[in-house]
């Protein structure tokens, strides 16, 4: 068995979560003024769990069973 | 010191930079205009209302589909532009925040940020400085007041660029101000060396 749309799906999430790594990497380690690091990081991360959150939910509704591919 | 620097100085009690000696106090912090930010953002905003438009279409994209495809799969694709979006958003912000000259007591740093994985620092000593320039180019930056200051090194033929940073009037005299100190001090310190060695 094998599901391609689902393989693509963690493939997009989990350069998704490699970018908001990086984008946390870089507002911690290169931060000029600790406040504005402190509240940029916290909206980031606030607004990044939110989307995935609702992204999640939508994922889980999906019947990934209609995609799949059997040999 | 004048007392637009020593303002300058207030402003940036707060600042801190990867690098930043002991005894070296921030006399001002240099990014591009606020405009070149709202200018890169033009695609971005663009991009959301269509976002924002197809998110609302969904349901009859599913509809008009020639392939019967769940609804929620279109929903997902959506979902995923969105998180897109979010980061893309913050990845440009960074690129415009990251970028920066500093102007410090001791010497000039230019930190350029491209993208999230190229950063180039470079730095400046205030005595190693010839020629500072400024220019303002175009109808919206002599409007808006901002424009590219050009500083001439000694023995190189690179030449460290602020670009359009507000005010580049006042980012000259302040360098040239710095330059010139650390030109006397410099003297100062040859002065009392050969009074040391003559006597």
């Amino acid at each position: 068995m094998f599901n391609p749309f689902l393989i693509v799906y963690f493939v997009f999430l989990t350069i998704f979560l490699a970018g908001v790594f990086a984008v946390i990497y870089h507002l911690q380690v290169y931060k000029f003024n600790e406040k504005i690091s402190l509240l940029v990081t916290s909206l980031f991360i606030v607004g990044s769990l939110i989307l995935l959150a609702v992204n999640i939910v939508i994922a889980i509704e999906i019947d990934w069973t209609e995609f799949l591919i059997i040999f | 010191m004048g007392s637009q620097e020593t303002n300058y100085q207030h402003k940036y009690h707060e600042h801190t930079f990867r690098g930043k000696r002991k005894d070296e106090e921030i006399i001002v912090m240099l990014r591009r205009h606020w405009i070149i930010l709202l200018i890169e953002c033009i695609p971005l905003i663009i991009f959301l209302a269509v976002l924002i438009a197809e998110s609302f279409f969904v349901p009859f994209l599913a509809q008009t589909f020639p392939i019967e495809i769940n609804p929620k799969f279109f929903s997902l694709i959506s979902s995923f532009l969105f998180l897109f979006y979010w980061l893309i958003l913050f990845v440009v912000w960074l690129d415009y925040y990251l970028d920066v000259w500093i102007v410090t007591d001791q010497r000039i740093i230019n930190i350029e940020q491209f993208s999230l994985f190229r950063r180039e620092i470079s730095e400046l000593d205030h005595g190693k400085i010839q020629d500072v320039t400024t220019e303002v180019h175009g109808i919206i930056p002599t409007i808006l007041k901002f424009g590219s200051v050009h500083i001439q090194t000694a023995g190189s033929k690179t030449r460290f660029e602020f670009k359009q940073v507000p005010d580049p009037m006042l980012v000259r005299t302040m360098i040239m101000k710095l330059q010139k100190k650390s030109f006397r001090e410099s003297k100062i310190k040859e002065g009392e060396l050969l009074r040391g060695r003559i006597s």
